[in-house]
C-alpha cells in the first residue's frame, strides 16, 4: 500500500554541560595586533618619495635645456 | 617570633652580670643589645631602610655578635625575596644559639621556600628535639612530607599538630593529602570536622560542598554551598557550584542574579561564561547564549565543554555549519563522548551528509551506554531513511536504556524526547509487519517510557480503532489522570485502518493490560 511518510525531527537536549569549578588550564597568549606598516619603513618611504621627485625635477630641466640648445 | 627573639634577649646581661661582678667590665656588656629595641621598633613599622642602617651600625660596634640584629636582617632579605642570604644568615643565627629552636625553625623556613624539602624535614626534626610542644613545627613537617609525597608520615604530623593546637590551615593540608590519594570519604571526614571547628570559614564550606557534589549528595552540597554564600555572598566558587546546580533544576532566573555578582568581580572566568551561556540558552535566548559561549571560547580555546554547548546552541539555531565546526573541535578534545557524536550526527543530517551521519551515529551507541537520547536519534534517522528494521531494532535499544535508568534512578525524562518516543513507536508499530509478540512489547515500554501526564496524549494516534480508544479512556480513568493534557499539535502520521483479525487480537491485549494494572 502506499504510505504517507512523514519527517520526524531528532531531539536535542535540554541541557548542556555546566562546569562546577574552576580548573586551572592551559592558555593561549593573546596575539597583538601589529601595525601594517613600522615608522621605520615609512621613514624611507618618504625619504624615497623625496629623491624620486628631486630626479624627475632634473630630468626635466636637462630635457627643457636640450630643446632650447636645438 | 622578632617580639619573642626581643623577650628573650633582655634576660641574658641579668645572668652575665651575676657571673661577673667586677665593677670594671659591668658598663661594656649592655653594648651588645644596646640597640635592639630601635632595630625591633624599625622592623614592626616596616621602614626596613632604618633599620638595615641600624643593623649595619650595631654589628660593626658588635663584631657580628648581636643575634638579634641577624636574625632581622635575615627576615628583611626573606622579604625581599633574598631567600638564599637569608638562609645563611639565619644558619649563623643557629651557630650563636645552638639551643634556640627559633632559629632553626627559620633556618627550614628557608629550606622549604627554596625547595630543598628534604634538608627542610632534617632542620625541622632537630628543632622537634628542642621544642616538643609547637604546633608549627608539626604542621610544617605534614606540609614537607607532603611534598615528598610521604602522605602518612604527613597525615601522622598533621594530626600531632591538630591535637596541639588546631587551625584551619591544619586541616585544609589534611584534606587535600586524602584528595591527593584519592580517598574522598576520609577527605569529607577531615572537611567535616574543619566545618565544626570553624564554621564561618568559607573555604572549608565550598571544599566541602565541591567533594559532595562529586559523590552526588546534591543535598548537603546544596546545604553547604549556601552556608558559604551567607558568610561571602561574593564568593566566587561557591557561586559557580550552586550556580551549576540551580541550572541544573531550571532555577536560570537565579543563577543569573548570582553570576551577575561574580561576573563584576572576575570577568575572565571561563567557566563562569560558560554558565552564563547555558542560563540564555536555558531561557531560550539563544544570541546571548552564543555571545557568551564566544567570550567563555576566547578565554579557554581548549576546554570541550564550552564547544560542546556552543555546538548545540548552533543546532539549536539551525546554524548547521558553525555547529558543525564546533562539534568537530570539541570531539578532538573529548574522543570518547558519545553525546558528541549523536550532535555531529544531527549537524551532518541537516546538512545532507546521511553517509556520515550514519557513521557517527553508529560510534555514538559504540561510546554510549546509557543515553537514551542516542538510540532514539538513531532511530528517527533511520525510519526518514525507510530502514524500518533499524529503527525498530534502536528503538528496542533505546526501551533497554530507559528501563535500565527507571530501574536505577527515577529520573525525569525530557518531554519532547518522550513525546518523540511515542510517535516513532506508533510510526514503527504501524509501518512492520504485525508480528504477535512485537505489538505486546512496545504497549508496555510506552507505558513505562511515560510520565503521567503524557499518558492521556496515547489516545490521538491510536484514534482509529474504536476498541483501542475506549481502553485507552478506561485507561486514562483509572490512572486519574487529568483530561487537559492535550497534544497541541495533530499526529504527524496518519493511521490506516488494518484487517479485521488484528483487530481482534488488540482488544485483547488491551484488555490483558488493564487486568494487570
Amino acid at each position: 500500500m502506499a504510505e504517507v511518510k512523514s519527517m520526524f525531527r531528532e531531539v536535542l537536549p535540554k541541557q548542556g554541560q555546566l562546569s562546577v569549578e574552576d580548573v586551572t588550564t592551559m592558555v593561549l597568549c593573546k596575539p597583538k595586533l601589529l601595525p601594517l606598516k613600522s615608522l621605520t619603513l615609512e621613514r624611507l618611504e618618504k625619504m624615497q618619495q623625496t629623491a624620486q621627485d628631486t630626479v624627475r625635477q632634473q630630468e626635466m630641466a636637462e630635457k627643457d635645456n636640450r630643446q632650447i640648445t636645438h | 617570633m622578632a617580639e619573642e627573639k626581643l623577650g628573650m634577649k633582655t634576660q641574658v646581661p641579668a645572668s652575665i652580670e651575676s657571673q661577673k661582678p667586677r665593677p670594671k667590665k659591668a658598663p661594656e656588656f649592655p653594648i651588645v643589645e644596646k640597640l635592639n629595641w630601635l632595630i625591633h621598633l624599625y622592623y614592626i613599622r616596616k621602614d626596613y631602610e632604618a633599620c638595615k642602617a641600624v643593623i649595619k651600625e650595631q654589628l660593626q660596634e658588635t663584631q657580628g655578635l648581636c643575634e638579634y640584629a641577624i636574625y632581622v636582617q635575615a627576615l628583611i632579605f626573606r622579604l625581599e625575596g633574598n631567600i638564599q642570604e637569608s638562609l645563611e644568615l639565619f644558619q649563623t643565627c643557629a651557630v650563636l644559639s645552638p639551643q634556640c629552636a627559633d632559629n632553626l625553625k627559620q633556618v627550614a623556613r628557608s629550606l622549604f621556600l627554596l625547595g630543598k624539602h628534604k634538608a627542610a624535614t632534617e632542620v625541622y626534626n632537630e628543632a622537634a628535639k628542642l621544642n616538643q610542644k609547637d604546633w608549627e613545627i608539626c604542621h610544617n613537617l605534614g606540609v614537607c612530607y607532603t611534598y615528598l609525597k610521604q602522605f602518612s608520615k604527613a597525615q601522622d604530623q598533621l594530626h600531632s599538630a591538630l591535637q596541639l593546637n588546631k587551625h584551619d590551615l591544619t586541616y585544609i593540608m589534611l584534606g587535600k593529602i586524602h584528595l591527593l590519594q584519592g580517598d574522598l570519604d576520609k577527605a569529607i571526614e577531615i572537611y567535616k570536622k574543619a566545618v565544626e571547628f570553624s564554621p564561618e570559614n568559607t573555604e572549608l564550606l565550598t571544599t566541602l560542598g565541591l567533594l559532595y557534589l562529586q559523590l552526588g549528595v546534591y543535598q548537603k552540597a546544596f546545604e553547604h554551598l549556601g552556608n558559604a554564600l551567607t558568610y561571602d555572598p561574593a564568593n566566587y566558587k561557591a557561586i559557580l557550584a550552586a550556580g551549576s546546580m540551580m541550572q541544573t533544576h531550571g532555577d536560570f532566573d537565579v543563577a543569573l542574579t548570582k553570576y551577575r555578582v561574580v561576573a563584576c568581580a572576575i570577568p575572565e572566568s571561563p567557566p563562569l561564561w560558560n554558565n552564563i551561556g547555558m542560563c540564555f540558552f536555558g531561557k531560550k535566548k539563544y544570541v546571548a547564549a552564543i555571545s557568551c559561549l564566544k567570550r567563555a571560547n576566547y578565554l579557554a580555546p581548549f576546554d570541550w565543554k564550552i564547544l560542546y554547548n556552543l555546538g548545540l546552541v548552533h543546532l539549536t539555531m539551525q546554524q548547521y555549519a558553525s555547529a558543525f565546526h564546533f562539534l568537530s573541535a570539541a570531539i578532538n578534545f573529548q574522543p570518547k563522548m558519545g553525546e558528541l557524536y549523536m550532535l555531529l550526527a544531527v549537524a551532518l543530517t541537516n546538512l545532507e551528509d546521511i553517509e556520515n551521519a550514519k557513521r557517527a551515529y553508529v560510534e555514538a551507541v559504540r561510546l554510549d551506554k546509557c543515553n537514551p537520547l542516542v538510540n532514539l536519534n538513531y532511530a528517527v534517522l533511520l525510519y526518514n531513511q525507510g530502514e524500518k528494521k533499524g529503527a525498530l531494532a534502536q528503538y528496542q535499544e533505546m526501551e533497554k536504556k530507559v528501563h535500565f535508568l527507571k530501574d536505577n534512578n527515577p529520573l525525569e525524562f525530557d518531554s519532547e524526547m518522550v513525546e518523540m518516543a511515542q510517535k516513532l513507536g506508533a510510526a514503527l508499530q504501524v509501518g512492520e509487519a504485525l508480528v504477535w509478540t512485537k505489538p505486546v512489547k512496545d504497549p508496555k515500554s510506552k507505558h513505562r517510557t511515560n510520565s503521567g501526564s503524557k499518558s492521556a496524549t496515547l489516545q490521538q494516534p491510536l484514534g482509529s480503532f474504536q476498541a483501542l480508544g475506549q481502553a485507552m479512556s478506561s485507561a486514562a480513568a483509572h490512572r486519574k489522570i487529568p483530561s487537559g493534557a492535550q497534544l497541541t499539535k495533530p499526529p504527524s502520521l496518519p493511521l490506516e485502518p488494518e484487517p479485521e483479525p488484528t483487530v481482534e487480537a488488540s482488544p485483547t491485549e488491551a484488555s490483558e493490560q488493564n487486568k494487570e494494572k
